[in-house]
């Protein structure tokens, strides 16, 4: 299934975008039995400790091919992944810049 | 010689589907794991129903032995694929490589020790068994948990084939695991793997010589015929029968071998074949 | 004592004078390999052992290995292969992919003639191994060993093994690599391929280049069949830090050195030279050297052989080992290949000269997948 951009508003205002990736998040890591989408944090690093997710490179993978498939976004490169795209907030600007 | 410690039995006959696995993790270990397929679960309940309540050495080395290895997750990503035309997920390469599931096993049980995945096309037990007893009297090691590990994979005709068995073959799996050591103190049994691959009359020659307390199992591979010769030799041997508990998977004679170490005590003599030579494996257990 | 008596590979270097003249020059006949990753076709570099189709049918695989193994033969038993007992001959295996002989079907054509057209034919690992008994008439002892890079060094142990209780008198080692799509598709999914040379060790590596090898050495003991050269011994050990990668301080790479030097009673300061894994992951690369760092307090000479034929994977163990021994066997050891500029954070560079040397004491350290470490010691004894 591929997200429609349907509402115009930046992506980090956008609830509902920002669910669907966090249940993304958490399914393509297999965190769905320990974490609920809800405690997924919007402005917190989500490859850091303190994001509560404990997520390694192999997560980092997966979160790169649900968010192909799932959103059509495409991002080569997981290294440059994890060092850019570090919160859920700026996660959904750069799907939905605006 | 060498000696068994404890040992882990996990052996199902599926009718339709397989059984959900993750349940019975969860219940056996109370933990929940990500990024384990089927094949991997399988492998963990039966190493944690042998070891997990023993007080293993963290250098324990992780002797895995399987027919077939994790066949579904190759049949997995290969469909989706060709078929479905969509990227397989990178947890199903990495588990690809046959040794995640020792790695998944190692984690579980705290070792650090060898950690090797083993298979052979007619002999996948004896050959382990006869790695971890080398290792065990050339004290490379101090201790072998060593299992065999095979998968009900769906697709039941594709499977006969690719395990070139008849048709009317029942399928089943099982993750069967023993703990091995060379010392013998506090052992359950003793175990004996011959090494040579005999030819039949060289068979017989030996089983005529074994005492009439032994039970003798034979593998599924042995001919009807073959087996009633060799009862033949000696009216007192008797026979274990273990068939009437498991369908066929490859690494049954471990299944065998665990079961008499759970119903009955005295020694059993195991018989394999692959068509052309046979190997001997013995378990001893004191009354 | 386990004696190491000969051995015989295909990999892209070709035959042995070829392979000597690449390690000699440093000319690595690098090929390319068309990728499927999501749908979209990569092209990366790549190391065939020839430009033959290789899953049209698994018969070819089987093919590479008998040719090597009639080929050892001929070289080891002039007398004939009747010479030896085949009963006290053990046949060890070591290869990444789970299965080539079922992959051929699958990857060719998965549809759903298929299960119709698939033969009756008992297939898994140990097809290969099974194959080369008919063959030959192997009637011993024999194991396929499956844990990704450490596949064929950890079957050279079980030989030792097996070799040391007596249960044989002469062990064939098979490491097994050929061109396999999934395996491909699986690395360049994971993002560990290189886009032009494997350059270990170096500042700007950016991967590993995969390879094709098909190799089998010769084992025995020495009171069986002595040789110059000895396995002096080695561990196999399991980290569990990530199933993909390893502790990034290279604990768990010093502790099979360690343990691989304490088996062979061989001290720190006596080995000649480390054959070093040496992905050219960066990941893998510096945990290599941390855990060289704590081990030898003088680093010993050390180089790859990936940059020359490539991570040949399950059989690099023995492929790689065979390289190392046919240079000494000429009397040297290469430069080390594409590893310069040094990584910033290594303090001792790879080999920077040819060294001139005919006997010695090496290590080879092989990691791999699901915390699989291996580190052998083997010895050369002079003249």
């Amino acid at each position: 299934m591929r997200y429609e951009v349907g509402s115009v508003m930046k992506g980090s205002q956008d609830a509902d975008l920002k669910m669907r990736l966090k249940m993304m998040i958490l399914e393509e890591c297999e965190k769905t039995a320990d974490i609920i989408p809800e405690n997924v944090p919007d402005t917190v690093r989500l490859f850091s400790k303190e994001s509560g997710l404990d997520l390694d490179s192999l997560d980092a993978l997966s979160i790169i091919m649900g968010l192909q498939q799932q959103f059509g976004i495409r991002l080569p490169d997981s290294k440059a992944f994890r060092r850019h795209v570090t919160t859920i907030n700026e996660l959904a600007d750069f799907i939905q810049p605006e | 010689m060498i000696y068994i410690h404890a040992f882990g039995i996990h052996n199902v006959k599926p009718e339709k589907n397989p059984p959900d696995l993750k349940a019975v993790l969860r219940t056996l270990s109370g933990k929940v794991y990500r990024r384990i397929d089927r094949f991997i679960q399988l492998a963990i309940i039966g190493a944690h129903k042998a070891a997990a309540s023993y007080e293993l050495d963290p250098e324990t080395a992780l002797y895995l032995t399987s027919g077939q290895g994790d066949i579904p997750v190759f049949a997995r990503v290969r469909q989706q694929r060709y078929l479905q035309k969509m990227m397989s997920k990178p947890v199903d390469f990495v588990n690809l490589a046959s040794n995640a599931a020792g790695f998944y096993i190692a984690s579980h049980l705290g070792l650090n020790g060898t950690n090797l995945f083993l298979s052979h096309n007619d002999f996948p037990v004896q050959m382990a068994l006869l790695l971890a007893q080398s290792d065990l009297e050339l004290q490379k090691q101090s201790t072998v948990l060593l299992g065999g590990v095979d998968e009900w994979f769906a697709d039941q005709e594709l499977s006969r084939k690719i395990l070139g068995v008849n048709e009317s073959t029942k399928l089943g799996e099982g993750s069967n695991w023993m703990l091995l050591k060379r010392d013998s103190e506090g052992a359950i049994a003793s175990l004996t793997i011959e090494p040579e691959l005999l030819d039949l009359s060289t068979l017989k020659e030996r089983v005529a010589l074994v005492g009439a307390a032994v039970r003798l199992a034979f593998s599924e591979s042995l001919t009807a015929t073959v087996i009633n010769e060799i009862m033949g030799l000696r009216a007192d041997h008797k026979r274990f029968n273990y068939e009437k508990f498991c369908a066929y998977y490859e690494t049954l004679p471990l299944f065998a071998l665990n079961l008499f170490l759970s119903r009955e005590s005295g020694e059993l003599l195991h018989i394999d074949s692959d068509g052309e030579r046979y190997m001997i494996m013995r378990v001893g257990r004191p009354d | 004592m386990i004696t190491i008596l000969g051995g015989e590979m295909l990999c892209a270097l070709g035959d042995k004078p070829q392979r000597l003249t690449a390690l000699r020059t440093g000319i690595s006949p690098l090929s390319s390999v068309k990728v499927n990753v999501g749908g979209k076709e990569l092209i990366y570099p790549y190391y065939r052992i020839d430009d033959g189709s290789r899953i049209s049918d698994h018969t070819i695989v089987t093919g590479y290995c008998k040719q090597i193994v009639s080929d050892l033969l001929q070289q080891n038993f002039t007398a004939g292969p009747l010479a030896l007992d085949y009963s006290r001959v053990g046949l060890f295996l070591g290869l990444s992919a789970i299965d080539y002989s079922l992959a051929w079907p699958i990857e060719e054509a998965v549809d759903s003639s298929f299960v119709s057209r698939c033969r009756r034919e008992r297939v898994g690992g140990g097809y290969y191994l099974a194959s080369l008994r008919q063959t030959f008439g192997f009637s011993g002892p024999s194991l396929t060993y499956n844990t990704a890079c450490t596949s064929s060094a950890n079957a050279l142990l079980g030989a030792a093994s097996m070799l040391a209780s007596k249960v044989i008198d002469y062990a064939l080692v098979l490491g097994l690599e050929l061109y396999s799509p999934t395996t491909l598709e699986g690395f360049a999914l994971m993002q560990l391929l290189a886009d032009s040379k494997a350059r270990p060790f170096a500042e700007d590596r950016n991967g590993i280049v995969l390879g094709e090898a098909v190799s089998v050495c010769l084992l025995s003991r020495d009171d069986i069949a002595p040789s110059k050269w000895s396995l002096a011994g080695g561990v196999s050990a399991c980290e569990t830090w990530s199933v993909t990668g390893t502790d990034p301080s290279g604990s768990g790479f010093a502790r099979v050195m360690r343990g691989a030097l304490a088996k062979s009673q061989v001290p720190p300061e006596a080995i000649t030279l480390i054959k070093a894994h040496g992905t050219a992951s960066e990941l893998n690369d510096r945990a290599e050297m941390r855990g060289i760092e704590q081990v030898f307090t003088d680093i010993p000479p050390y180089l790859s052989l990936k940059p020359w034929f490539g991570h040949t994977l399950g059989a690099c163990g023995v492929a790689e080992l065979l390289l190392l021994k046919e240079c000494v066997d000429s009397g040297f050891i290469p430069a080390a290949l594409n590893s310069t500029p040094l990584d910033a954070e290594f303090v001792q560079a790879p080999l920077a000269e040819k060294m001139v040397i005919d006997n010695g004491c090496f290590m080879l350290n092989y990691f791999g997948f699901g915390g699989n470490n291996s580190s052998l010691v083997v010895s050369k004894a002079g003249s």
